[in-house]
């Protein structure tokens, strides 16, 4: 070709190339902070305890890799932005979703979650917040307002409300009202770490376009799952911005829960008064007393995954109504968590042992947990990346966030 | 010198075309139908069907709504891909190009006025389904408050300015595939070829964005923020979604703009 | 050929100007010359290069080769600025076929950014009348013969005044009636100063009208000059009658001809005919040799030098188009 005819061609080829050196660039202006102060790992942590951020919004975005095989049933109901990914409130709330064994159920809700997940969040002090978790099409709504809470669901339209007498006071320990802002995760995790942790503040990126210190936790132990766990705490207020837990052996992160965007100050005011919409069909909800003592908190629980992600926000199933929370219904698992001696080891080591007797029937007959469970020296396993579940041939169910190795220890009673 | 002359020449040319009107009435047919459909069958609402079908019966401004979501995936796109397809092709193969260009319309003003009749006809084709959901709607159904996703009630004005709103990003959704569109048109003297090779594009890049395996190509594809609009009808109005379908589209339009300017700039007309 | 005139006069000029498709060469080393104020005719049969030199030459094709100057300024570099003064018709008309005749000028000028809004109308108009298209101007173009839609291809071509009229088969499809118009329109602009530039595969078409011609075969300018001196290039033929063919054959074989015997139906007479060259002997020379052989001559005709002669003389005859 001609150099003449060549030249026309000089748009076409500069044109892809500005567009990547434009996105390059605004990763790398994202990513690059200035040079922030050195800190110790107990200077973030201590940061956090500190940090006076009561009112802010938010993006947040959560994504969910726990290497669980998709079922081909699931597909349709799991992804987002789809043509038909928004079905009626009739195919999200369908009956047999409601009727079938709640360990299935974990796992279609967990199969279903895989992926990401996005949310808008808004604070306002301890006791106003609202989470409007985006789900294609539909919306689910949080709403809290003192002690006033509500849930609304677009695609079936209804709304749930419970009052919760003497909520606020209980509730003014710091995000653990509602599901996860990324602050409650890194809480319940510090909690959780005792001394068995290596701590280190590493250069992370930049979260949410915001100067950040990164915490990373790397478990001392062999038997973990969890390879590590890393907090953006940010920069300016201490507020923790994003939790990132690393599974062993997996490249992706098997949680990322974060902000997306951050802005510090008091979202307006309307945000979190709620009036149903006229033809929303409202369910008024009694508290059982139950539903206080079993708040979340005051569950050892930060070894069991399964239970914090019954209350991510991503986690709220079309149609589910709040209070509905699957982990905390099934009672063979409450009162193994209720009885010290069920509980082996500790930290990141933490089994737990539940005697057959306690195993649902659902679990041992289940035939899609059959299907998905493989056969293994002393009974059957149910693998995540990051969760263990050993079902034994004597029919006891052994689960922790450790090695499988440390599951049949514990099994064969060391 | 200006555009101004050809550019309105272009736009009287596309709407006296028979063709024209056709694709518009057959969009404009997609809100009457489902609004008769669910009029007809008032039973109710199942649950199937696409999302805010159960809402129309309720308040007519769904019937616009509902209608652009069902038109996203393919009606819109097949009548973009027949209008972008038709811009250069069209004139190649009805031999017109040949007079344009020694009439003479410089190569790069021809593509720009080209595109932008294109780029009119992806809004008129939103603007068409919104207008004939709303009238229908309102004929048949109640017309009314509207209840947002986030559970916001908002008036009927709100309303129609936020149905107006995702006409507008329906449209500038479209904008990606026109620029592709363009390109295609200039490789070929064949407008039906040019047409079909659009739509293929159109439908493939939709099915490559459901398969999971391919999630890190997915944000890069023309259709990622179709289906996005639903943000529009949240409150606050999410405006990432906009801006970022709006940033990927214009990505799309600078690419192809310049690949169909090579393309078209150094191309021997010889039909 | 003698007398090339100054580029300054000329209203194309080509140098070395080729084109190929792929391999295939579909024009080949041009050097046009086209005077100012004449009316060039650029002749070769069907798929000698006539078109394609036509659409590198308005800038629709990038040449492979060579350089183009239109109105002393360099194609396709300048294109912006001259072909608003160059009216085209390339390979035959090409309208939208839903809109009016008029319509479609319309667009045509619209396209031209130079051309002034104001007196579009009455230019779109005039050029209409000019070919005869006034009664049909509100017609969609799909209702309009074949000959119509040739004018309405000349009249876009005469929209504005143009300095150089690029017309490619003007006459195609067209009656004798319209055939001879188009003749006329062509003569009249000439008289009014415009360059003509007109190709044809029939020279009879425009042989009355032209003053230069060139000639392609088979991609290549074959010849180039005014109709004279084309003329006087051209080679005188003899025609022998005689019933005696066969011997008359040898005989002007031995004289350096080349003859063939063209058939007489009903006739005991052959007649031999043979083309001469520029170093054949004169036609008293060839009758003397006739006789002497004992050929009866019983008729014998010398035929001056045709342009038609000359044309397939340099083009070939008939339908085998050599590629
Ligand atoms: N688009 C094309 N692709 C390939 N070859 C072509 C094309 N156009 C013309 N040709 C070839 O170029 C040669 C000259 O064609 P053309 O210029 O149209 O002849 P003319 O106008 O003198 O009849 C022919 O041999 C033809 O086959
Ligand atoms: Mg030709």
């Amino acid at each position: 070709m001609k150099p003449a005819v060549l030249k026309k061609w000089i748009p076409a080829v500069l044109a892809p190339a500005v567009i990547a050196a434009f996105a390059i660039g605004a990763s790398i202006a994202a990513d690059a902070q200035v040079q922030l102060e050195p800190k110790t790992p107990q200077q973030v942590l201590q940061m956090i305890v500190d940090s006076k951020v009561t009112d802010f919004s938010g993006s947040t975005s959560a994504t969910l890799d726990l290497g669980i095989p998709r079922l081909p049933d699931l597909g349709s109901n799991g992804t987002m932005a789809t043509p038909d990914a928004s079905p009626g409130p009739g195919a999200s709330a369908s009956p047999d979703s409601t009727s079938a064994p709640p360990e299935a159920h974990l796992l279609d809700m967990l199969a279903a979650l895989s992926g990401t997940h996005e949310a808008q969040v808004y604070v306002d002090g301890p006791d106003k917040a609202r989470i409007q978790v985006l789900d294609g099409m539909d919306e689910q709504n949080f709403i809290r307002n003192g002690s006033s809470l509500w849930h609304y669901d677009s695609s079936s339209n209804t709304a749930d409300h419970i009052v919760v007498p003497g909520f606020p006071k209980k509730a003014s320990s710091k995000h653990s009202t509602m599901p996860p802002t990324p602050g409650a995760m890194a809480d319940k995790i510090l909690e959780a770490m005792g001394q068995n942790t290596d701590m280190s503040v590493a250069d992370g990126p930049r979260i949410a376009d915001r100067d950040a210190y990164t915490l990373e936790l790397v478990p001392r132990s062999d038997d973990s799952l969890v390879a590590k766990v890393s907090i953006g705490v940010d920069a300016a207020t201490g507020a923790p911005l994003q939790v990132v837990v690393d599974a062993v052996g997996q490249t992706n992160p098997a949680v990322s829960v974060g902000f997306t965007s951050f802005t510090p100050g008091t979202p307006a005011a309307n945000l979190f008064e709620f009036t149903p919409p006229a033809g929303a069909k409202v369910n008024e909800h009694k508290v059982p007393p139950r539903a206080l003592k079993d708040k979340p908190g005051h569950h050892p629980d930060a070894a069991n995954p399964g239970k914090k992600l019954g209350h991510k926000p991503g986690n709220a199933k079309p149609g589910k109504q709040p209070g509905h929370r699957f982990d905390t219904d099934k009672p063979g698992h409450k009162k193994a968590m209720q009885r010290p001696d069920s509980i082996r080891g500790t930290g990141w080591d933490t089994v737990v042992v539940v005697p057959a007797k306690d195993v649902p029937k659902e679990v041992a007959g289940n035939a899609m947990l059959n299907q998905l469970a493989t056969p293994v020296e002393g009974g059957k396993l149910l693998h995540t990346s990051l969760l263990n579940v050993l079902l034994t041939d004597d029919g006891r169910m052994v689960l922790g966030l450790v090695s499988l190795a440390r599951l049949q220890a514990v099994a064969n009673g060391k | 010198m200006s555009n101004r002359g050809l550019l309105a020449n272009e736009v009287v040319l596309l709407y006296r075309r028979r063709r024209t009107w056709a694709m518009l009435l057959a969009l404009g047919a997609v809100p009457v139908l489902i609004a008769v459909a669910v009029r007809l069958t008032s039973g109710p609402p199942t649950g199937r069907g696409p999302a805010f079908l159960d809402r129309v019966a309720g308040n007519g401004f769904f019937v616009a709504i509902t209608g652009l979501l069902v038109c996203i995936p393919l009606f819109l796109p097949l009548t973009v891909a027949v209008v972008a397809g038709d811009t250069i092709a069209g004139e190649a193969g009805s031999g017109t190009l040949r007079y344009l260009l020694t009439a003479p319309v410089s190569r790069p003003r021809l593509l720009l006025v080209k595109f932008t009749v294109a780029a009119l006809f992806c809004l008129s084709a939103t603007v068409m389904v919104a207008a004939c959901g709303l009238g229908i709607g309102s004929l048949l159904f109640p017309v009314g408050p509207v209840t947002l996703l986030s559970g916001t009630t908002v008036s009927a004005p709100a309303a129609l300015l936020r149905v107006g709103l995702i006409a507008l990003y329906v449209a500038v959704s479209l904008i990606g595939l026109a620029a592709v569109g363009l390109f295609i048109s200039t490789l070929t003297d064949v407008p039906v070829g040019a047409m079909a090779a659009i739509a293929v594009i159109a439908v493939a890049a939709q099915i490559l964005g459901q398969l999971p395996q391919l999630d890190w190509l997915h944000p890069w594809l023309f259709t990622h923020h179709w289906l996005g609009f639903a943000d529009l009808l949240r409150d606050p109005i999410r405006w990432a979604e906009f801006g970022q379908n709006a940033l990927l589209q214009g990505g799309y339009l600078l690419v192809f703009g310049a690949l169909a300017y090579g393309r078209f700039a150094s191309k021997d007309v010889l039909s | 050929m003698t007398g090339v005139p100054e580029s300054g006069d000329l209203a194309i000029q080509t140098a070395g100007l080729g084109k190929s498709f792929g391999k295939r060469r579909a024009v080949n080393n041009l050097d046009l010359a086209v005077p100012r104020g004449s009316v060039f005719g650029f002749l070769g049969p069907n798929g000698s290069g006539k078109t394609t030199t036509i659409r590198m030459l308005l800038g629709l094709a990038t040449p492979s080769s060579g350089t183009i100057s239109l109105l002393s300024q360099p194609m396709p570099a300048a294109a912006g600025e001259v072909l608003p003064r160059v009216g085209a018709l390339v390979e035959g008309p090409a309208f939208h076929l839903f809109l009016s005749g008029r319509a479609n000028l319309t667009r045509l000028d619209c396209a031209d950014a130079t051309a002034d809004r104001s007196t579009r109308t009455r230019r779109v108009d005039a050029a209409l009348e000019k070919v005869g298209l006034g009664k049909a101007a509100k017609l969609p173009v799909h209702a309009y013969s074949l000959g119509m839609k040739q004018r309405l291809g000349i009249a876009n071509a005469l929209l504005r005044e143009r300095e150089l009229l690029v017309l490619d088969e003007p006459t195609n499809g067209l009656d004798p009636q319209g055939t001879r118009e188009v003749r006329h329109l062509i003569s009249a602009l000439a008289t009014e100063g415009t360059t003509v530039f007109v190709s044809s595969h029939l020279l009879s078409e425009i042989e009355q009208i032209c003053s230069h011609v060139a000639v392609m075969s088979v991609g290549n300018l074959v010849a180039q000059g005014t109709l004279e001196q084309l003329r006087a290039q051209g080679r005188r033929g003899v025609k022998v009658a005689t019933p005696d063919t066969g011997v008359a054959m040898a005989v002007l074989s031995r004289l350096g001809l080349d003859p063939q015997v063209e058939p007489v139906p009903g006739g005991e007479d052959g007649i031999v005919g043979a083309v001469l060259g520029p170093e054949a002997p004169e036609p008293e020379h060839l009758v003397e040799g006739l006789v002497a052989a004992g050929v009866r001559v019983r008729g014998f005709t010398v035929q001056p030098a045709s342009l038609e002669e000359r044309f397939v003389a340099l083009t070939g005859e008939g339908f085998d188009l050599v590629q």
